[in-house]
């Protein structure tokens, strides 16, 4: 597995998509179902959050971050996963607003990830 | 004792994670099943209708009954305290990992979780399980052993009940065989004991008989009627 972008690699830890590819004994098809829950997950879990802050719901946007988090992580994409994880901590001391300013960053960041893990399910 | 690979019950609310445990799991030789929630969970672990589990991996945080709930379920279950739990907990939660290992769990695995630590930490528990179901049930054989010798004393013993017992190589099934054969021995020599009883009642019944035939054909009475009855059968003779 291989990246020409930049880019990629930065918002993917590719050595994190290898380990999974080799934890199924190279099968490609579990890789691209992983990706695929990934990618049908991660909107409505953004949904979620930006709902929970406008409500100041805090546990809402916890349980949100951290399974974007922790989802994130387990692809490999490790930035988005430490930008999900600041948004818990702050929404755990009850700090939603500095959680919402850290939405953006996120969904930015997330954009990038989409990008790269599409270009790893064509190859 | 089982044979079977490990059957481990993963409770967790993320796909992905549910995904990525099941497969490597099975890729590792285990079977795995899963749950979404601690609802879910304790409702596939009391189920007498499926296959018992030997292993819990468990996520801290889930919607509806999250992990503290579904240990502590567990835990107060006589039927299910005695199953091993793996947490699942992300690095940061360390304080709520500490947690639920004083609350009784068995050890815990970060996420995102390596591989090789979660098949030694899973090899681990199944191997603890495993010892005390060994234990368990060297326990319940010394009870039937135990319940054989009360039903021996009350002559209720039945043989057969000892035949699992028996089969077993180490002393536990060495005592249950020879208990057998001596129960066995007993049981013959009662047998005997009463058969010989029978016999000597029936002697002495017979030898009562003859006394008392005796006694009536000793008397004066009846050798004069003797003497009657053979002079009667003289006469119709001639």
């Amino acid at each position: 597995m291989n990246s020409s972008k930049s880019s990629e690699n930065q918002s993917l830890d590719l050595s994190k998509l290898q380990q999974l590819q080799e934890i199924t004994g190279g099968d490609p098809d579990f890789l691209v179902e992983l990706i695929d829950v990934y990618l049908e997950d991660a909107p409505r879990l953004f949904a979620t959050m930006k709902d929970a802050l406008s409500r100041d719901d805090a546990e809402s946007t916890i349980r949100a971050a951290h399974d974007l988090k922790s989802n994130s992580l387990n692809l490999g994409a490790t930035a988005l996963g430490a930008v999900c994880l600041e948004m818990e901590t702050r929404a755990k001391d009850e700090k939603l607003q500095e959680a919402a300013l850290l939405l953006p960053v996120a969904e930015a960041e997330y954009f990038r990830v989409v990008a790269a893990l599409r270009a790893v399910s064509v190859k | 004792m089982s044979n079977n690979k490990g059957r481990i019950l993963v409770v967790e609310d993320s796909r992905i994670n549910r995904l990525l445990l099941k497969r490597t799991l099975e890729e590792q030789g285990f079977e795995a099943t899963l749950a979404v929630d601690g609802f879910q969970a304790l409702a596939m672990l009391r189920a007498k209708t499926t296959v018992p589990c030997d292993v819990v991996l468990l996520d801290i945080l889930m919607p509806n009954m999250d992990g503290y709930q579904t240990l502590s379920a567990i835990k107060a279950d006589p039927a299910l305290q005695h199953l091993p739990v793996i947490m699942i907990s992300a690095v940061e939660e360390m304080d709520s990992t500490i947690r639920c290992i004083e609350m009784g769990a068995t050890d815990y695995l970060s996420k995102p979780f390596n591989p090789a630590l979660l098949k030694a930490r899973v090899s681990a528990s199944l191997t603890g399980k495993r010892l005390r179901d060994r234990e368990m049930e060297y326990l319940e054989q010394v009870a039937i052993v135990t319940e054989a010798a009360v039903a021996l004393e009350a002559s209720a013993f039945e043989p057969s009940g000892l035949d699992d017992v028996a089969r077993r190589s180490d002393s536990l099934g060495n005592l249950a065989r020879v208990f057998k054969k001596v129960a066995a021995d007993m049981l013959a020599r009662e047998a005997r004991i009463r058969r010989q009883m029978l016999e000597m009642r029936i002697e002495i019944d017979e030898a009562r008989r003859s006394k008392k035939v005796a006694e009536i054909t000793g008397t004066e009475c009846f050798k004069h009627l003797r003497g009657h009855a053979g002079k009667l059968r003289k006469l119709l003779e001639s």
